[in-house]
């Protein structure tokens, strides 16, 4: 009883080291106008440090520690960052697991491109917005910028987005460019066919940055260290007035709905970038010689092996047996010899059961498990396999018979011409002597 | 055959500050509901407030006694006091309260270091009771300024003001209010509010409200000030919960309530006409969407509408008409101007306050043919042109090749066939299954023609798009290249399942079937056999074999070791047949040695 409370503090106060959250606000009156979005964070256990961005006693780490294990940028007008933090310092706080919420506006400076370009996003130039004249809302002031984004836009990662998003979400902003090479940043939220990323007040002279499908709306990248950034071109996705207002597609298919999508998928967002979902870790890893039990470093060519890998998923704060039927392992020697999907077995448990390739070496049993939303799981056992024995070579070959029969018939011939070679007596002569 | 583009006149309120008039109103009936849906429930803070605004709104309170009879509360815990006790005084039910809370108002009017949040609500606490005040007036104004002094936050002042409110000096209050107002943060430059947001903002502006009523002098705001401080109140707007209803509704009505206050003016409705709808309507209110107060309707005026692109004027001074029976409602009608489409700006004055607002107005547009012609891309040649009128498609499918080009040629045109510019136009290519797309953009040249080269590979469909913030027109139309190539390869499949990989096993040799190899083992046994058939014909004599041990060792070791070779062949390894091998020919040496010499010894002696 004592003890698992004693565990409980600890996985309590470790908790609260993960949710220590930074706010940088252009100014505080934005914890009012986004206050449902804010709420939400503290009604989940976050700590929220609401600062100025541009306030001169900003820290980020103290003594090589950070104070913060998330931080949220809602400061587009920001010119440049006060105190210690600068690009270089969010950088290195992303670098060092720290996870990021951001969100502009077409007003957003440079420092917001300068962070952006650092996580692989591209955002529009200053002044430019997303602009859809075919999918603008009713409450829109004239420039069509503030875009009626269908659900369907959405990233198909229900560990990152929810899988309820059935709402139309309201969105004003600016545009963001993705890399196509980068296998790490993903498009969150796309905008339509129609939709344009360009100063609204001029006429369309040169090619936007962003056109169509290609204009990322929000974005996100999970870094390899399994850091997470979530990067809005709108702040105002986030504000109360979204969450809260109503939608009446003014053209088009006249889509309306009494309220927006926009807080259930801001809540899933914040629940993805702060690492409340999608994350992996293994349990154990066991595996040994069919119908053995004790594992072993060393298998024989063609032997039958069993492997089990049990993994879990961290829900609503705990690690529970995680779901998938897509886990796949790899019997490696510097090439995968084996690739097989892992059979789901009760209690987050996966097993595969194959046989060794008859080629020996030094192998690994590999699982790789990178799936969008989740962190990246990564196993290897090294084993060595080995080829057969002389004993344990076939003994006998049918076809081999003759070879068995001269074999023997000559070890009997010799022993038996031993007794002739020795003891033969002649009787002849003795008989013409006589 | 022409295109029946979709077509729409668009006003759109580009709100150009002017200083005086806001863009929005706080809508009462929200928060009404807020409040009314919070009044039933069953925390105490939610109900004060619930039953604060909706008092605030005259509008019918539940019974709420049976319910703050039952609600827990700490008797020790003033502000929740004070909530309980206002509550019940508010509804009439102060039999409902125990009268134990008085403890508490009176243990905070004792304490020495009381804080002014605490006296206010430990004074306001016993006025509900129907205490009257203890206080000497002056002392206790003299206390207060006393306690002020260490934070004189705006929150602290407005605690004293409300607490001379009760106490009869709001004349202290009429001295401070301006420098309290003045000490208001500003954010954006266009919006007032006091340090701690939306509670201070509110509770500071309504009780200089009162007071200044009280003392029947104007409300000390500029105009300017009003101004910002109702931004800042409309940027509240979309509060939910009762607290923030009750605030917001009280502040909005201490500025609105103003003889001469900030007046909302806001499209409502449509925000845009068609030619058969060439009205608009306005909605001029104040703060919280009643009439503007000392409004005459014939001062509602749009002072001029003057064309963006070239500056021309096109309408001045026409009054717009009250709607029967919607005192808040002005209809401008733009009859005039419907045909001439583009982009105006209307002054729009209300009594004193004026507006500008931009207005959008277009016509019909069309796109009647569109010109796709090939051609090869160092342009030597003229290329082919087609021409396909809409909404035809493209008989043919086209051929082009990576040494051509397709290139599309329309031009969009109003409703009078005079050719306009658009602000996006558009060719979006996609392929069939709408996967992929390409998007072009058409630039016009100086006759308002558009022209796109489009350069892509593969089959695809063209469709255009045209927009502009003053009208919309789409049109899908399909035409195909030979199939030639995808545009590019499909992109890589990073994470997600890999494809799997079986090892392929190297097969067994070739075996010859069992009769062919028992033949030949056969045949392999057939000398042994030959040999002994052969020794019992010519009957052989062994007689001398001597019986002596080292013989018969010999012989049995000789045996055994042939015979450890077919124990090997069946189940031992190399190494245990080693260990057993290694003392028999030991054996076998031995007594062999031994039995050659006696064989060498018996034959040398004579007989």
């Amino acid at each position: 009883m004592q003890f698992s409370l004693i565990l409980g503090t600890i996985f309590f106060s470790l908790a609260l080291a993960d949710q220590q959250t930074l706010v940088l606000v252009d100014n505080l009156n934005i914890r009012e106008t986004h206050s449902l979005f804010f709420k939400s964070l503290q009604d989940r256990g976050y700590t929220l440090t609401f600062k100025l961005a541009d306030d001169a006693n900003l820290v980020l780490a103290k003594y090589g520690e950070y104070l913060y294990k998330n931080l949220i940028i809602f400061a587009p007008s920001v010119l440049e960052f006060g105190g210690q933090v600068d690009t270089e310092a969010i950088t290195k706080f992303i670098d060092d697991g720290g996870n990021l919420l951001m969100a502009g506006n077409a007003a957003a400076g440079d420092v917001y491109r300068e962070i952006a370009s650092e996580c692989g996003f591209e955002m529009d130039e200053e002044s430019a917005a997303v602009i859809d004249h075919f999918n603008y809302d009713a409450s829109d002031d004239g420039e069509h910028t503030r875009i009626v984004v269908s659900p369907t836009n959405l990233i198909k990662a229900p560990t990152i987005v929810g899988d309820k998003n059935r709402l139309p979400l309201l969105f004003e902003g600016t545009g963001l460019i993705l890399d196509k090479d980068n296998s790490l940043v993903m498009p969150i939220l796309t905008a339509d066919s129609t939709a344009y990323s360009y100063n609204p007040k001029s006429q369309v002279k040169e090619y936007p940055h962003a056109v169509g499908r290609k204009t990322v709306l929000i974005a996100a990248l999970q870094a390899r260290n399994n850091a997470r950034i979530v990067f809005s071109g709108s702040l105002y996705f986030f504000s109360d007035e979204a969450f809260s207002s109503s939608i009446a597609k003014v053209h088009g298919d006249q889509v309306r709905s009494e309220v927006s999508g926009n807080k259930a998928l801001a809540l899933h967002l914040s629940e993805w970038a702060f690492g409340e979902r999608g994350r992996l870790r293994v349990r154990s890893v066991h595996h040994h010689k069919q119908g053995e039990k004790e594992s072993s470093n060393t298998y024989t060519i063609t032997d039958t092996v069993v492997y089990r890998i049990e993994i879990e998923e961290l829900k609503q704060g705990l690690w529970q047996p995680f779901e998938a039927n897509d886990v796949q392992l790899e019997f490696v020697r510097i090439d995968p010899f084996v690739r097989t999907t892992l059979m789901k077995k009760p209690n987050g448990v996966y097993e595969a059961v194959f046989k060794v390739p008859d080629v020996w070496g030094v192998y690994q049993f590999k699982v790789d498990y990178d799936r969008v939303g989740y962190t990246r799981l990564y196993h290897s056992t090294q084993v060595s396999v080995r080829p057969l024995q002389h004993t344990q070579y076939e003994r006998f070959i049918p076809s081999a018979y003759p070879y068995y029969v001269s074999a023997f018939s000559m070890m009997i011939g010799v022993f038996l011409f031993s007794f002739v070679f020795l003891y033969y007596k002649e009787d002849s002569p003795k008989t013409k002597s006589e | 055959m022409y295109l029946n583009a979709l077509f729409f006149l668009l006003l759109s309120t580009l709100a150009l500050s002017n200083g005086n008039t806001l863009q929005g109103t706080i809508d009462v009936q929200r928060l009404q509901k807020i409040l009314q849906d919070n009044v039933k429930s069953r925390d105490l803070t939610a109900i004060y407030y619930a039953v604060r605004g909706l008092k605030q709104l005259n509008v019918a309170i539940p019974d709420v006694c049976e319910v703050i009879k039952i609600l827990n509360y700490d008797v020790k815990n003033i502000e929740q006091v004070f909530y309980l006790t206002n509550v019940a005084a508010l509804t009439n039910c102060q039999n409902a309260v125990k009268p134990e809370v008085l403890g508490a108002a009176t243990v905070v009017l004792d304490k020495k270091d009381a804080t002014l949040a605490e006296l206010y609500y430990a004074v306001y606490t016993l006025k509900a009771l129907g205490k009257g005040s203890i206080y000497d007036k002056e002392d206790a104004l003299k206390n207060l300024i006393q306690i002020l002094k260490k934070d004189d936050s705006p929150a602290n002042y407005g605690y004293v003001f409300a607490l001379c409110e009760h106490m009869g000096c709001g004349g202290w209050t009429a001295t401070h209010a301006e420098g309290v107002i003045l000490s208001a943060d500003e954010s954006d430059g266009k919006a007032l509010h006091f340090e701690g947001g939306l509670p201070v903002t509110s509770f500071v502006l309504s009780t200089i409200a009162r007071t200044y009523k009280k003392l029947n002098k104007p409300f000390p705001l500029t105009d300017e000030q009003k101004y910002k401080f109702a931004e800042y109140l409309l940027s509240r707007r979309s509060v939910n919960t009762p607290k923030g209803a009750t605030l917001l509704l009280e502040g909005a009505t201490a500025i609105a309530d103003d003889v001469d206050s900030p007046i909302s003016i806001m499209i409502k409705g449509k925000k845009y006409i068609t030619s058969e709808v060439d009205t608009i309507e306005f909605s001029i209110t104040d703060l919280i969407g009643r009439p503007v107060k000392n409004l005459k309707p014939e001062e509602v005026i749009a002072q001029s509408g003057t064309r963006l692109a070239d500056d021309v004027v096109v309408l001045s001074k026409q009054p717009l008409n009250q709607k029967p029976n919607e005192p808040t409602t002005f209809i401008l009608n733009l009859n005039k101007i419907k045909a001439q489409y583009g982009l105006y700006k209307i002054a729009l004055s209300a009594g004193s306050k004026t507006t500008n607002v931009n207005v959008a107005v277009l016509g019909e547009i069309q796109v009647t043919t569109v010109e796709v012609g090939i051609g090869d891309v160092d342009g030597t040649t003229s290329p082919k042109v087609t021409t396909v009128t809409y909404p035809n498609k493209l008989g043919e499918k086209l051929q082009a090749d990576h040494m051509q080009k397709v290139s599309l040629k329309f031009s969009v045109r109003d409703k009078w066939n005079k050719p306009v510019l658009v602000q996006q136009a558009f060719v979006r290519v996609a392929t069939q299954d709408n996967d992929q797309e390409t998007i072009f953009v058409a630039e016009p040249d100086n006759a308002k023609a558009y022209k796109v080269e489009l350069r892509f590979r593969g089959r695809f469909l063209a469709q255009y798009i045209l927009g502009s913030n003053c009208l919309l027109f789409t049109m899908v139309w399909v035409f195909g290249i030979g199939p030639r190539e995808v545009l590019r390869a499909a992109g890589k499949s990073y994470r997600g399942p890999l494809p799997e990989i079986a090892h392929i096993f190297r097969s067994p040799d070739a075996r010859p079937p069992r009769l062919v190899s028992d033949v030949f083992a056969c045949a392999c046994a057939a000398p042994l056999l030959l040999l002994l058939i052969l020794w019992a014909k010519l009957r052989i004599n062994l007689s001398s074999f001597p019986f002596t041990p080292s013989a018969l060792v010999f012989h049995l070791a000789l045996g055994a070791s042939l015979g450890l070779y077919a124990v090997l062949w069946l189940q031992l390894s190399m190494f245990e047949t080693m260990r057993y091998l290694l003392p028999l020919g030991l054996i076998t040496f031995l007594s062999g040695h031994r039995l050659l010499r006696r064989l060498v010894q018996d034959k040398a002696q004579p007989r």
